[in-house]
């Protein structure tokens, strides 16, 4: 198989992640909007999708953390690539289906760190680069949009007591603003890592200078892929994100979205590789908590927080098994698309026997793989 | 392994003071908006303009804030 086929294949691959990275986040701006009822359903992922693409097309900085500071990418083959976004989109896809709102980033770095570790050693990993720009991030941001959002919420309760009631529709339309600026801030962080991904992949197959920025046809086919994405809207997600934990109100939704909006847009400045679903479920824990610490689900946050831990490692192996597969030439990438295209079909395909979408998104606070006996089954995602 | 711990405390600075300073004024413009007028809708009169007029003040000096937000997050307006 020639270089350039292969990277072309890479290319499309990674533009299936950014899709899937679209839907999968598209929760993390709009889900209190929509479970509050700011927005409805159809508008809220529309405004998410216009805005994550403009937000990719506006910032680089994470994507050269990506590109040439977290792995060594004159280690790094085309099929180390290819195989970690085979683990990246397989996980993305698993957690998507019990409704799991876990960090597509995380998912993306794990896939990679996994692939590469299995081909090039530990000589093609950075470490400092992974534990200062992505672990470390990853366990302080949540806990600082988290802790944020108890005091602002419960700051925010004290000011409007006499004036609850009346106050939550201006909170309604405040919404509008913040979950769009979440939706923004998204773009700038997650529209990037596809961008970094593809540049790797072309520095990997020698078509593009070591460190250099991505190109632009690459920021763009990026930032539709993850409109595109965004648009089809990812509603299991989005009922666990909107519902999942606690029953949210206009004010709480505001202060979840602009602690995540302000923690995105400081990490994105300052080129850490956030994942913006740790940061934004925080903050709606958060808020949960800091009006109704009794009614928050505390089993579902469990069940998320388990999903957080095992995404690095549980893509890593994915993507290190899919890594050896794919370095046995041409047959071992053949057979690792069947493989990744036969995993999207089945995940879909489970998912099609309970459909959560824009209809039904706020009918239950949770998200079963098969239907409730007494339910009927749902058209839609 | 060299941790860049002054650029992730002003991380975590940044989005505890801005986003309590955000929440804050947002309760605030919230709360004198819907407390300038009575229940069956009129207003109160002069203290309620007053009020109102704060409100508005407080958004539009919110608003402020989120383009800066943008200009921050925009690298062709600074560098």
């Amino acid at each position: 198989m020639s270089v350039l086929m292969l990277v072309s294949i890479v290319i499309i691959v990674a533009l299936i992640f950014d899709f899937t990275n679209g839907f999968h986040d598209a929760a993390n701006a709009m889900a209190t909007s929509v479970a509050t009822g700011a927005l409805r359903p159809k508008t809220a992922v529309l405004i998410a999708a216009v805005l994550n693409l403009v937000g990719a097309l506006l910032s680089t900085e994470v994507a050269k953390t990506i590109s040439s500071g977290m792995v060594d990418d004159t280690l790094v083959t085309p099929e180390m690539v290819l195989a970690g976004l085979a683990g990246a989109i397989l996980w993305n896809l698993a957690t998507w289906l019990v409704g799991m709102p876990s960090s597509s980033s995380h998912a993306m770095f794990g896939g990679l760190i996994g692939a590469v570790l299995a081909n090039a050693g530990l000589a093609g990993i950075n470490g400092g680069v992974i534990v200062s720009k992505i672990l470390l991030p990853a366990v302080v941001a949540p806990l600082v949009a988290g802790i944020t959002a108890v005091v602002a919420t419960r700051l925010a309760y004290r000011i409007i007591r006499n004036h609850a009631g009346d106050s939550k529709p201006i909170f309604k339309h405040a919404q509008t603003v913040s979950a769009s600026m979440v939706a923004l801030a998204h773009g700038t962080s997650d529209g990037q890592k596809t961008m970094g991904v593809i540049t790797l992949v072309l520095v990997a197959g020698g078509f593009q200078a070591s460190g250099s920025r991505p190109q632009l046809w690459v920021i763009l086919v990026a930032a539709i892929a993850l409109g595109i994405g965004t648009y089809s809207g990812g509603w299991r997600i989005m009922r666990t994100m909107g519902r999942g934990f606690a029953d949210i109100e206009a004010p709480q939704g505001f202060t979840a979205e602009t602690s995540s909006m302000v923690a995105i847009l400081a990490s994105s400045h300052f080129g850490f590789g956030l994942s913006t679903t740790h940061v934004t479920a925080g903050a709606i824990m958060g808020t949960g908590y800091a009006r109704t610490p009794d009614e928050v689900r505390w089993a579902t946050a469990r069940r998320m927080l388990t999903a957080w831990l095992l995404t690095l490692p549980a893509a890593g192996i994915v993507g290190a098994l899919a890594g050896l597969l794919a370095h046995q030439g041409t047959w071992g990438v053949v057979a690792l698309l069947v493989v990744l295209l036969g995993g999207i079909v089945g995940l879909v395909w489970l998912a099609s026997h309970n459909a959560v979408s824009h209809d039904n998104v706020n009918d239950d606070h949770e998200v079963k793989i098969r239907p409730k006996a007494a339910s009927t089954t749902n058209q839609g995602e | 392994m060299k941790v860049n711990w002054l650029a992730l405390a002003e991380v975590a600075g940044v989005t505890f003071g801005a986003t309590v300073a955000l929440v804050v004024l947002m309760a605030i413009a919230a709360r004198l908006l819907a407390g300038s007028y009575e229940d069956d809708g009129s207003s109160r009169g002069t203290a309620a303009v007053v009020e109102r007029g704060v409100g508005v003040a407080i958004l539009v000096v919110m608003g402020l804030m989120v383009l800066f937000g943008i200009y921050l997050m925009v690298p062709y307006f600074h560098d």
